[in-house]
């Protein structure tokens, strides 16, 4: 299985360490320069269809773990084209847009992967 | 019990002004005033809140949101989380701006109407459910009246004796279901004080869900009042881990709740003390655990000359339901009494940075 490095457009914010996270804005300009962008952690993401929805090309990739779930569900809804659309976590519920993929990764990471199901209609309630 | 009590019946005031770019009619329409249920939702409000503001409305139809000084709201986050983490020193009223029209669909995420609110608190829910038991049977089994009296119960604000009958069946732990956590007598664990007991009068194990969010002061920072508006919610670090508690024998202490939350600052704060003093082991932990959340800082430059780190992050504030609880209170303590009704924990923690000198 080929796992795709570059899939996720990187701004500069989604690459950060935990310092960045707490210092102040100034520190923050001045570590940019510094800081590379192998200093965060990735999280393999695996996305699988759930009922009618379209199976996508690429199913697995790698992702900075500082990215929010919104980034995740946007991907998903770019590529599938539809308006109505459900995201879950391992078929069990669906997070909130703000949690980052890390958090996500270490409470409900299987296999070193977070396996994300989506529908385009309603499943598991 | 009681503690919960309060919680559920705790309310913010707020007065509600109508952005100026809705108002139609002159004079302006005059704020509204009205009372939000802590554990609520904004949008809930309203049914309560489009009335005052109706007749002056421009033409269209769009979702309800608010602002407070120039930040949308998050409407997913209930009512009092927002108003402990962006009021540093809480305004009474909470002057908030509403808007019917122009959604900023780039900053929120999309709420249609009580049907997304009720989504959202019910796969929180399910995401507390997974975090306990590792699943989300609990809440998927539940039957369909349970879980409209559920949300009634909670939207409303009102009727916790429902609300605890019917969440007491989630087994999910907390307030009134101490039958359900993993407890132990204090036989089973010899030389333990009965300061180690929750109010119970047990110990509880598990993985809490907790929900923080770390709210940066600057570095320049002196007072609460002088602390500068949240502009943007990036500057708030939204940290979604569990905390987990052994059967360790020791009292494990919001302290130690926040410290496996934010391994980072403490670490940072251990790195200095281990250089610049050269305690080791248990000493060094016991240090540590001595010092007092504000002291710290003021601790902090005297360390400076050794140590070569540009910043410095300190706790000077953590607050829960509207409450500063000492750092040494137990955290079963806190779990039980202060949780919200997704059974999280939202813990809001202001942050002060100083710029340690080379």
């Amino acid at each position: 299985m080929k796992i795709y490095p570059d899939l996720w457009i990187e701004d500069g914010d989604s690459t950060h360490t935990e310092e960045w996270r707490f210092c102040s804005p100034r520190r923050r300009k001045t570590m940019a320069s510094t800081e590379s962008s192998s200093s965060a952690r990735k999280v393999v993401v695996l996305l699988r269809a759930t009922g009618d929805a379209p199976i996508l090309k690429q199913t697995k990739f790698k992702m900075p773990g500082t990215d929010k779930f919104i980034k995740v569900i946007d991907y998903i809804r770019r590529s599938i084209q539809r308006d109505t659309l459900f995201v879950f976590v391992n078929s069990a519920f669906s997070p909130g847009p703000d949690e980052t993929v890390i958090d996500l990764y270490n409470k409900f990471g299987i296999d070193g992967k977070l396996v994300v199901n989506y529908a385009c209609s309603m499943a598991w309630g | 019990m009681e503690a919960r009590k309060y919680i559920w019946e705790g309310a913010i005031p707020l007065q509600i002004h109508l952005h100026e770019s809705e108002v139609t009619t002159v004079p302006p329409p005059p704020p509204a005033m009205v009372l939000a249920p802590r554990i609520g939702y904004l949008p809930l409000l309203a049914s309560q809140i489009k009335p005052y503001f109706s007749t002056t409305l421009p033409p269209g139809v769009d979702t309800i949101w608010f602002e407070y000084k120039g930040l949308p709201l998050k409407w997913n986050i209930p009512t009092g989380v927002l108003f402990d983490l962006l009021c540093a020193e809480p305004e009474r009223p909470w002057n908030l701006t509403v808007h019917f029209r122009g959604y900023p669909r780039q900053l929120l995420i999309p709420c249609e109407g009580e049907d997304s609110i009720k989504w959202s608190f019910i796969n929180s829910l399910k995401e507390a459910d997974y975090i306990v038991n590792g699943n989300t049977k609990n809440v998927m089994s539940m039957s369909e009246p349970d879980l409209v009296e559920l949300w009634r119960s909670v939207s409303k604000a009102s009727d916790l004796e429902a609300y605890l009958r019917i969440s007491s069946k989630l087994k999910l732990g907390g307030t009134g279901h101490e039958h359900v956590l993993k407890s132990i007598s204090t036989a089973s664990l010899p030389g333990q004080s009965t300061g180690e007991m929750d109010i119970a009068g047990q110990l509880m194990t598990g993985r809490i869900p907790v929900r923080l969010y770390v709210r940066n002061l600057g570095d320049d920072f002196d007072n609460l009042e002088d602390a500068p508006p949240v502009n943007n919610w990036d500057d708030v670090s939204y940290i979604n881990r569990p905390v987990e508690i052994h059967e360790e024998g020791n009292c494990f202490t919001l302290l130690d709740a926040v410290r496996s939350l934010l391994p980072e600052l403490f670490t940072e704060k251990a790195t200095i003390k281990e250089e610049s003093t050269n305690v080791i082991g248990e000493e060094q932990i016991d240090c540590t655990e001595q010092l007092d959340c504000t002291t710290t800082e003021e601790r902090a430059p005297n360390f400076s000359e050794e140590h070569v780190q540009s910043y410095h992050p300190s706790i000077k504030l953590v607050r829960i339901q509207g409450i500063e609880p000492k750092c040494q209170i137990p955290f079963s303590w806190v779990v039980n009494n202060l949780m919200n009704p997704e059974y999280f924990l939202h813990i809001c923690v202001f942050v002060s940075v100083q710029q340690v000198r080379c």
